[in-house]
């Protein structure tokens, strides 16, 4: 029963990523793979991530989500953006010492043919960008949670790290 | 005009002497009564001109029902606190209007009774009328009995009033904070326990 379920999830976790590659434009599939792979091959894990760390601060600069007051304010904001570039959706949970941010279908691994852990890097830049842009002290940051065993979810903590 | 009236006058107008008229019409009207209503018989007419005194009495009612209600209030308020035995105005039970209605027996005999003329029905029921009034007037105008807020209040109002503001002001800071993103940024930037150094993992992945 346990086996046949475990079977159930890793079928729909191959299904949903092979619906994330399909989605990815043709136009530009081949070029980011290669652009990816060559990237990896020059830089390290880290320098790789923190490269994407740096431009998903610049992406979240194009992507304003404007003045919001409360967290379900935040996250519709948000979500807004992520629908119109079709990055999947944000669910914001405040667990008290930290706001835990849950990115579900993030396109970036199967695209670029990296790891959730390094993909995250991006993500993690994108939204220290649009907290620090609500008005969060300098103080607080956001960090993934590394080793997610969701393939299609990432986990990040915005706070004191 | 009434028939006794009418005899003087009539008396007059032939020029006879009313005095030595004797009515007698009242006398048999009042054996005929007595034969179809024995009871009436045992009327004392002397003690129904004398008016009740209603408005002591209905003090002294009214007294005793504050009294034992008072009492059994305070001991609700001890065991609910002092501090919140906040006095109202809200009427008690209805003690004074049962003690008003419930004294009057003489007072509808009286007015019931044939063979009281109109003018002594009237004075009869005036001042009794009036003294219910007034007695009426008075026991509204008696401090009403004390009610204390706390006798009514649910168990979970007495909790949230028992409760001080210093163990309340972190509710309501947290309840308005839950949501908004200044609060949680407050919060967030606020001194925290230290976490644990990076994980392996995180070296791993930073310079």
């Amino acid at each position: 029963m346990t086996l046949s379920t475990s079977k159930q999830a890793d079928t729909v976790e191959a299904e949903v990523n092979f619906l994330l590659r399909e989605r990815i434009s043709a136009q530009w599939a081949c070029f980011l793979r290669a652009f990816s792979a060559e990237m990896q091959s020059q830089l390290s894990d880290a320098e790789y991530r923190e490269l994407l760390r740096s431009m998903g601060t610049k992406m979240a600069e194009q992507l304003p989500i404007g003045t919001n007051e409360t967290i379900e304010a935040l996250e519709a904001s948000i979500n807004t953006q992520l629908h119109s570039i079709q990055w999947g959706y944000v669910k914001l949970v405040d667990a008290g010492n930290a706001l835990c941010i849950h990115h579900h279908l993030n396109p970036l691994s199967p695209t670029l043919d990296i790891t959730n852990d390094i993909s995250g890097g991006f993500l993690e830049g994108v939204y220290d960008q649009w907290l620090r842009a609500t008005g969060a002290d300098a103080g607080l940051s956001v960090k993934q949670i590394l080793g997610s065993v969701s393939q299609t979810t990432l986990e990040f903590q915005f706070g004191q790290h | 005009m009434n028939a006794s009236e009418d005899v003087k006058i009539l008396f007059r107008r032939f020029g006879g002497e009313a005095d030595t008229y004797q009515e007698i019409v009242r006398d048999r009207q009042t054996i005929a009564s007595l034969s179809k209503w024995p009871m009436l018989g045992q009327v004392e007419l002397d003690k129904c001109l004398m008016v009740p005194d209603v408005a002591s009495r209905v003090k002294n009612e009214s007294m005793r029902a504050m009294t034992a209600n008072s009492q059994s209030q305070q001991r609700s308020v001890q065991a609910v606190r002092p501090a919140y035995a906040e006095v109202s105005s809200a009427p008690a039970e209805p003690l004074i209007a049962v003690g008003t209605l419930a004294t009057p027996a003489n007072v509808k005999f009286n007015t019931t009774f044939t063979a009281v003329k109109a003018e002594e029905k009237t004075e009869l029921i005036q001042p009794q009328m009036e003294a219910a009034d007034t007695a009426l007037a008075e026991a509204v105008q008696i401090p009403q009995p004390l009610t204390v807020k706390a006798h009514h209040l649910s168990t979970a109002e007495i909790n949230l009033k028992n409760s001080t503001p210093a163990a309340k002001a972190p509710q309501q800071d947290e309840s308005s904070e839950i949501h908004t993103l200044s609060g949680l940024f407050g919060r967030l930037a606020a001194p925290q326990p230290q976490s644990p150094k990076s994980s392996a993992l995180h070296r791993k992945y930073t310079k």
